[in-house]
């Protein structure tokens, strides 16, 4: 078990550092030079050549790259073209709120995904309006059904604030926006999962032993839906990692997706570098602590 | 293929409306979607502009037809594109092994490292924004999982008495993967394609949303809603009826998709 985990921990450093060459090279690849945006148009010619040399711009790719590498490891991001702090501050004063969002999307909405779920692969009465609903749900953009919440809550009823800047209460409708999504396809993977789990041999097994309700579905039924449910929790934590650009737009939320944007349109590059890497890194994370989830719940895996 | 659900015939009716709409829509209704008139900005649903005019008085139902045809042909010419090549990826690597499948698949391994729409985004945002650009960002998002899954498709059939039979038969392996691998994963390509779609399509309307897609005035729904955002208060139509067109696309690939999968799965058995 302790081999299993080792060389699971060990595989996320070659995905990692394939990451920052992709990364790099794709930045490095963005028109504009680095040094005149950092310099702004009136800058002189010897101006220039001198940021060049000092930001290494003149250095082979490969030397360039390494040198990059070695900056990352000592966790320095560089600095920002357009405000000269550094990134790293700049990505830390912002990932709470797009990390708070992501958790809270993903708790609440496998709390209710979860159990609406199983309740509708036991009592299929209410299951096709469920099903209908989580189409729909599946079929909304985010970017959409936010701008709806806004007009119905913010503009309409006046009872939530269409932006952000108000505490939690800015958090409430973009959450609200992103379960709906989220819910819908949980809702769905469960319930076509617990209903193959539903005729397995080990759930008659435990029927004919007279375990019922809550403990067969509690111990023989879910924990065997939790390897699907866990991996597609995992995935969904990237989308709204990434998601998060398009939320944090329509919300005008301060995380992350936001920052990335703004630096986008600004071609801030290091800032852009940093953002795209940072949001990779917390998604190989979670991608790995729910490996390692599979090897406490599932005995299958641990041999 | 012969025993569809209703999900996927609901899906087939509303992706050849959809399409219809976003093919003959310009032609049967031939309003310029550029055409502005000031003086009629901003105007609710009227007999002279079925769903009213936008912020520069153009013609929204020409922009939605426009952008509907615009947001269709990207997503589809990217998971074409994006799929084709994964799957010919997936399937040679898999069929195949060796270093060239090792190589492969940590290059997929990095490509999914990158979580969900980031992908995407990191490629638009460093190419020019227009059509060629976003069908190529959304063909790169889609690579990486066509070649994982036709990949296991391959790895399943390779061990099959017809290909083992084809081998031993003195067939190459070009031949034998284009004759017995590659038909037989067509259904699964197929459920993938339609299933990738509905991510495609919001990839693509979020990325103008964003900004990143066509530049204007050219229409698309996603940078329809980004500027409907900004007339909320005065004009929600501009935010609404794009949204509903762009949610109407995906749930038809979505049910499509639905439908597909389950004709896949009681067929194999």
């Amino acid at each position: 078990m302790v081999r299993k985990t080792l060389s699971k921990v060990l595989m996320t450093i070659p995905v990692l550092i394939g990451v920052s060459l992709l990364v790099f090279l794709l930045l490095r690849s963005l028109p504009g030079d680095p040094a005149l945006i950092y310099l702004g148009p009136d800058a002189t010619e010897a101006e220039v050549i001198q940021l060049r040399a000092r930001m290494g711009l003149d250095n082979p790719l490969a030397l360039q790259y390494l040198s990059f590498l070695g900056d990352l490891l000592r966790g320095n991001l560089g600095t920002s073209l357009r405000t000269g702090r550094p990134v790293l501050t700049e990505l830390w004063a912002r990932v709470n709120l797009t990390a708070q969002l992501a958790t809270a999307t993903v708790t609440i909405s496998s709390l209710f995904g979860v159990f609406l779920g199983i309740f509708a692969a036991i009592k299929p009465r209410l299951t096709p309006v469920l099903l209908l609903l989580s189409t729909v749900g599946i079929s909304t953009p985010v970017y959409w059904s936010g701008l709806l919440l806004i007009l119905v809550f913010s503009v309409h009823l006046g009872w939530l604030p269409p932006a952000g800047g108000a505490g939690w209460r800015s958090l409430v409708l973009p959450v609200i926006a992103l379960s709906a999504a989220t819910f819908s396809a949980l809702f769905r993977l469960t319930l076509n999962s617990y209903q193959e789990i539903l005729h397995e041999d080990y759930m008659r097994t435990a029927r004919a032993k007279g375990v019922s309700g809550l403990r067969l579905h509690g111990k023989h039924g879910l924990r065997n839906a939790l390897v699907p449910i866990s991996t597609f929790l995992a995935l969904e934590f990237g989308n709204l990692l990434g998601g998060a650009v398009l939320t944090e737009s329509v919300f005008s939320l301060n995380g992350i997706g936001r920052y990335l944007v703004t630096a986008i349109a600004q071609r801030d590059y290091p800032v852009v570098q940093g953002a795209v890497l940072l949001l990779c890194f917390l998604f190989v994370l979670i991608n790995l602590i729910v490996d390692l989830v599979y090897i406490l719940i599932d005995p299958r895996v641990r041999s | 293929m012969s025993s569809l659900s209703w999900e996927a015939w609901i899906g087939v009716v509303l992706v050849t409306l959809l399409l219809l709409a976003g093919l003959l829509g310009p032609i049967v209704y031939p309003v310029d979607p550029l055409e502005q008139d000031l003086y009629r900005a901003l105007e609710e649903p009227s007999p002279a502009h079925p769903c009213g005019t936008d912020e520069l008085g153009r013609d929204l139902l020409a922009r939605l037809l426009y952008g509907l045809n615009s947001t269709l042909f990207i997503a589809l010419a990217g998971v074409l594109a994006g799929g084709w090549a994964g799957s010919l990826l997936g399937l040679s690597t898999g069929f195949t092994g060796g270093w060239w499948d090792y190589f492969c698949m940590r290059f997929t391994d990095i490509l999914l490292a990158f979580p969900g729409f980031l992908l995407a985004l990191s490629v638009a945002a460093i190419l020019k924004n227009n059509h060629l650009n976003l069908i190529v960002a959304i063909a790169i998002f889609t690579i990486p999982g066509f070649a994982r899954l036709t990949r296991a498709r391959a790895l399943e059939l390779r061990t099959r008495e017809y290909v083992t039979a084809a081998k031993a038969l003195g067939n190459g392996s070009l031949a034998t993967l284009y004759r017995h691998i590659l038909p037989n994963s067509l259904p699964l390509i197929y459920t993938l394609t339609s299933q990738r779609l509905s991510a495609a399509l919001l990839t693509t309307s979020g990325l103008s949303f964003l900004g990143l897609g066509p530049q204007p005035p050219l229409p698309e729904l996603g940078a329809m809603l980004n500027t409907g955002r900004e007339y909320m208060w005065v004009a929600p139509h501009l935010s609404i009826l794009p949204g509903i067109v762009l949610s109407l696309c995906v749930l038809a690939f979505n049910l499509l998709g639905y439908g597909l999968k389950k004709s896949l799965k009681d067929n194999r058995h």
